[in-house]
């Protein structure tokens, strides 16, 4: 059976458990263990090794939603998640730290599974900090080659906007396909 | 006592089993209390909030429909202070929708004359042993499932192309390569709305204080570029009536004074961004700014922010293909196989906002050629199919919550 993944990726308190949570028709499984680390600043839990999420389709087949571990020293698993996947989200924290350098780090880690596939970015925490704008995530995807990537303000809670988010990378990728 | 008229009453998002188990329901609440009828004809609307498009059909009904009475069922009313919107909760008995119809009666205007009633005797005469008190949610659990006519997709596509109107309008398709029919595809931004907007907003920043504008009614709007705020002083139907029509000097611009300020504090604001794209939207109703080139190559600089601005119909598609690539508008519209006002309509849009832009050089015309040429593979890709499930299952989802305004 056929095993389609969309994966969903970035720094810790970005949303990525929230994501694959509000796009998900399953109870979302989780694997989170009491921060022990500068994350701790953060958010007293995060994930170790995935989230997981799943949209059930109307022929009765499943999309399976990963959510990677933010922190660095998990790399390791995100080659293990991103195989057989079809695309990657990658959520940013506006809030925090320097966003755009977050970005360039993502997109270095995840850029052969990006060539091979899709990105799609997602902005949260623009309520808490409106800049950088989109117009200077888009200016840095460009400077790094990826050329025109959908980058839209994201409210990870929201189902609507996970969604959108879906729909917009699988447009990247193929424009002709129509629901 | 008078006459009862019998009211045109319509629904919206039932599927064929819960409709005949609503038809049997209303055989019940009352000799020619109400007839079912198409949407354009009705006198009323009955929408089930709780399914899984409730709160998109309401909103959707709202807008094509903005002073018909309807009537909402719902587990948990409050919903909304509409004057015309009569709630009702769930188990909806016979005196509960009796009540609710008798409310319509009351916002409706006069009439005289009865209607005949359509419903289907034959079927209905099947139910007589069903109970009258019979709630509508216990008829479905006790008449025969109908074969399912709507596939749920093919229902969403259908209420996103309705919808689509509210945005786009309903230009049919032009011969673009006859110079008299394409006139027709074309308007002057700066004569609508949308050129009194941009001449404001460049006014703004220049003297650095929010400004208004205003038409014989008074102020519609308040501008405030230094924050990125509007604030809009009449209804979206309003607006929409006003960005339509070319102004012909009807609106006028002047700088906000202090004494507006009680005035803007009752206001809701707004991105300025999302009113732009709304004001397009609206003046360009599926044409192109003048002097748009059929056949230059579009350049998407950025994707429009399409989580907090209305996303017309095909906006992923359209914007998907541009991501990829260098093709005209001509070519984009035969490429997705769209009307071409969905994509004449995105491309004004995101114009308004600096998103997209022309290339005319050799080089980039010649790639267009190339894009164009390569556009339509001999076979879809293996993932094409998967996309098209998942894609409708998208489309549930946001056609399922309304956008935020």
């Amino acid at each position: 059976m056929s095993h389609y993944k969309i994966i969903f990726a970035g720094p810790v308190g970005a949303g990525k458990s929230t994501a694959v949570s509000a796009a998900s028709d399953i109870p979302p499984i989780r694997t989170e263990a009491v921060a022990s680390d500068e994350v701790r600043e953060l958010k007293p839990n995060t994930t170790v090794a995935l989230d997981y999420g799943a949209m059930k389709l109307a022929d009765g087949s499943t999309i399976h939603l990963y959510g990677t571990p933010g922190q660095p020293r998990f790399d390791f698993m995100w080659e293990i998640l991103t195989e057989g996947g079809i695309a990657l989200i990658l959520l940013i924290d506006n809030s925090r730290g320097d966003p755009l350098k977050e970005l360039r780090f993502y997109l270095g880690a995840f850029s052969g599974f990006i060539r091979k596939t899709a990105v799609a970015i997602g902005v949260t925490h623009t309520d808490l900090r409106a800049t950088p704008r989109l117009a200077d995530f888009q200016a840095e995807l460009d400077r790094a080659g990826f050329g025109c990537v959908p980058v839209f303000e994201v409210d990870a809670r929201a189902r609507r906007d996970v969604c959108l988010l879906i729909e917009a990378v699988l447009s990247t990728i193929d424009p002709l396909a129509k629901a | 006592m008078t006459a009862q008229t019998t009211l045109r009453l319509c629904h919206s998002g039932m599927d064929s089993r819960s409709l005949y188990a609503f038809e049997i329901f209303l055989s019940r609440v009352g000799p020619r209390a109400c007839e079912i009828t198409g949407e354009e004809a009705a006198d009323v609307a009955f929408i089930d909030i709780d399914n899984d498009l409730g709160t998109y059909l309401l909103e959707g009904h709202r807008l094509l429909y903005p002073s018909r009475p309807l009537i909402v069922s719902a587990q948990s009313p409050g919903h909304g202070d509409d004057p015309l919107t009569i709630e009702v909760t769930k188990p909806v008995g016979l005196a509960a929708f009796s009540a609710a119809l008798e409310q319509v009666r009351r916002l409706l205007p006069p009439t005289t004359g009865d209607r005949p009633r359509s419903l289907d005797a034959a079927a209905l005469e099947s139910a007589d042993d069903i109970p009258d008190e019979m709630p509508i949610e216990a008829l479905l659990g006790h008449v025969a499932p109908r074969p399912a006519s709507a596939d749920p997709v093919a229902l969403l596509r259908q209420l996103e192309e309705r919808m689509s109107t509210f945005y786009v309008g309903s230009m049919p398709d032009v011969n673009l390569d006859d110079p008299a029919a394409r006139a027709a595809i074309f308007y002057a931004p700066e004569l609508f709305l949308q050129g009194e907007i941009a001449r404001a907003l460049a006014h703004a920043r220049e003297i650095q204080r929010p400004v208004r504008l205003e038409d014989r009614s008074g102020t519609a709007l308040f501008l405030d570029p230094r924050h990125g705020l509007a604030y809009q002083a009449r209804s979206t139907n309003a607006l929409r009536a006003l960005s339509q029509l070319p102004t012909r000097g009807t609106v006028n611009m002047a700088r906000v004074e202090a004494r507006d300020a009680p005035q803007v504090a009752g206001l809701d604001s707004r991105p300025l961004e999302a009113l732009e794209w709304d004001v397009a939207l609206w003046a360009s109703r599926g044409r192109l700014p003048r002097g748009t080139d059929l056949d230059h190559p579009v350049r998407l600089h950025c994707w429009p922010n399409l989580t907090r601005l209305a996303v017309p119909p095909e906006a992923m598609r359209i914007a998907g293909l541009w991501s990829r690539g260098s093709f005209s508008l001509r070519d984009t519209v035969r490429t997705l196989e769209v009307p071409q006002r969905y994509v004449f309509a995105f491309y004004s849009a995101c114009h308004a906002l600096g998103l997209v832009e022309q290339i005319a050089t050799p080089a980039a015309l010649a790639a267009a050629r190339l894009d164009a040429t390569g556009s339509t593979p001999a076979a879809a890709p293996p993932m094409r199919g998967l996309f098209k499930r998942i894609l409708g299952k998208l489309l549930g989802a946001r056609l399922g919550e309304a956008a935020p305004g």
